[in-house]
């Protein structure tokens, strides 16, 4: 049962990211709401399916995107392990400080996904696209957290007992 | 052993998700012709709802767009009753041109009956990341599209298929950094290569800086210092790639860059396509195993 929740939640937000995201654009930058949540499971909970869920996530991304499949699979994999270590340091989870770590998590997935798609295409620009758009996309996403920590607190108050925060 | 697989589950399980990854990455770049079963799940899984959040997007846009006519109905309604008088009289002289009109489209309408030739197909999502420049059709292997098809319209060269499922295409657009092409300037029959440059940051050299562009554009790099190229020169594609048939229009020359130091000179090309507007697209369906395009004549 908490399976299929999580399985249809996770289709849910890439429901959400193939059509909605573009529409969410501001200044041409759409924001990764598939990272965002996987930034935030991993700040939050210990789970091994959280893996399953960023690699499968950034499958999709990899697919609506270049086609290289594994290129988004592994940065989101990074981005998720990170944000799993960096949930065992951090003191308190308020929303600021979560927010301020999507920012950073999210500028280092954007970094290794660079990286990965210069070793495999010559056409990134990785300094052009770094500072143009993964920096400007991090920051967006710092912006969009607070309202992913509120539709999910919401949503652990409704179901206690199955995801339970760390802390 | 048991208990330390227990102890160890999150690095264990990271460890195996890498290593699928890294395998999957490394078959896909040696064979990016071959399709994924995880890439029509992914896609299978996503094209209702993107059907459906399409068809419902452009059903609330008309809906809009009606009200503000309606608003707007009477006052432009009387601005019209002066018009077609004066409309009447241009009619006549436009007569003569439509019948030259009906024969060309007599000639579209062939083309447009054989469906081995080309396929119309709807735009129903596009890039979700900020690098890559592509548009979801809901077309696909079931209509015949296969990878590296030509995709057009009217008005000129739109892309090529990067990949294709049974209900729906993934379009790589001409304006994504990964596309490039041979064209000719349409004047002087000067060849050269059309790059994608859909940067807004752009380094030209170490003296100028960083130079900012103005959007969605092309690039022609290593035009001949000699060749004769101009601001408002129109390009099109040579046929030589094997992607596009020969001259479909590309765009307009807007900028050319010349420095004396170097070897080559630089042109930016304004698109003749307007690629935030695209709504739908031509599939041009290329005759299994020859190579050859179909006969396109851009009406």
């Amino acid at each position: 049962m908490k399976f299929l929740f999580g399985l249809i939640a996770g289709v849910a937000i890439y429901w959400m990211q193939i059509t909605l995201a573009p529409h969410l654009a501001v200044f041409g930058y759409k924001p990764n709401l598939l990272l965002i949540t996987v930034l935030i499971f991993g700040l939050r909970w210990i789970n091994p399916w959280l893996f399953v869920y960023a690699a499968v996530a950034g499958l999709a991304q990899d697919v609506y995107s270049h086609g290289l499949l594994g290129v988004y699979g592994l940065s989101f994999l990074a981005a998720a392990a990170l944000a799993n270590l960096t949930g065992k340091l951090i003191f308190e989870q308020n929303t600021l400080v979560i927010a301020l770590i999507v920012v950073g998590l999210s500028i280092i997935e954007g970094m290794i996904a660079l990286t990965l798609l210069n070793i495999l295409s010559s056409e990134a620009l990785w300094w052009s696209w770094f500072f143009g758009r993964v920096i400007p996309q991090a920051f967006y996403h710092g912006a969009l957290t607070p309202l992913f920590l509120f539709g999910l607190n919401r949503l652990e108050r409704r179901l206690t007992g199955w995801v339970q925060p760390r802390r | 052993m048991i208990e330390l697989l227990k102890r160890r589950i999150i690095v264990i399980t990271l460890a195996l998700v890498a290593v699928a990854l890294v395998s999957l990455l490394a078959l896909r770049s040696r064979n990016p012709e071959q399709g994924w079963l995880i890439e029509e799940i992914l896609q299978a899984i996503a094209y209702p709802v993107q059907a459906g959040f399409h068809n419902v997007g452009r059903e609330i846009s008309m809906l809009t767009e009606r009200y503000i006519v309606l608003v707007s109905l009477k006052q432009e309604n009387e601005k019209l009753r002066s018009r077609v008088q004066a409309l009447q009289e241009e009619l006549n002289h436009h007569i003569n041109g439509s019948i030259q009109f009906n024969l060309l489209r007599e000639q579209l309408r062939f083309l447009e009956d054989n469906p081995e030739k080309k396929i119309f197909a709807e735009v129903i999502g596009e890039s979700v990341d900020n690098f890559h420049h592509i548009l979801v059709i809901n077309k696909g292997l079931m209509t015949g599209i296969r990878r590296n098809f030509p995709v057009v319209l009217r008005e000129g060269v739109v892309g090529r298929i990067q990949s294709a499922t049974a209900t729906q295409a993934i379009v790589e657009l001409v304006i994504d950094r990964r596309h490039r092409f041979p064209a000719l300037v349409q004047r002087t029959r000067e060849r050269m290569v059309v790059a994608g440059d859909e940067d807004t940051l752009r380094l030209v050299s170490r003296d100028r800086g960083i130079v900012v562009g103005l959007g969605s554009e092309l690039r022609m790099n290593r035009v001949r210092m000699l060749a004769d190229v101009q601001r408002g020169d129109r390009v099109i594609t040579s046929g030589l790639a094997g992607i596009f048939p020969k001259g479909m229009l590309v765009g307009t020359i807007s900028n050319v860059y010349r420095e004396q130091h170097e070897l080559f000179q630089t042109a930016e090309i304004e698109p003749v396509v307007d690629f935030n507007k695209i709504e739908w697209v031509f599939v041009i369906l290329r005759k299994p195993g020859t190579g050859n395009y179909p006969l396109f004549t851009n009406p």
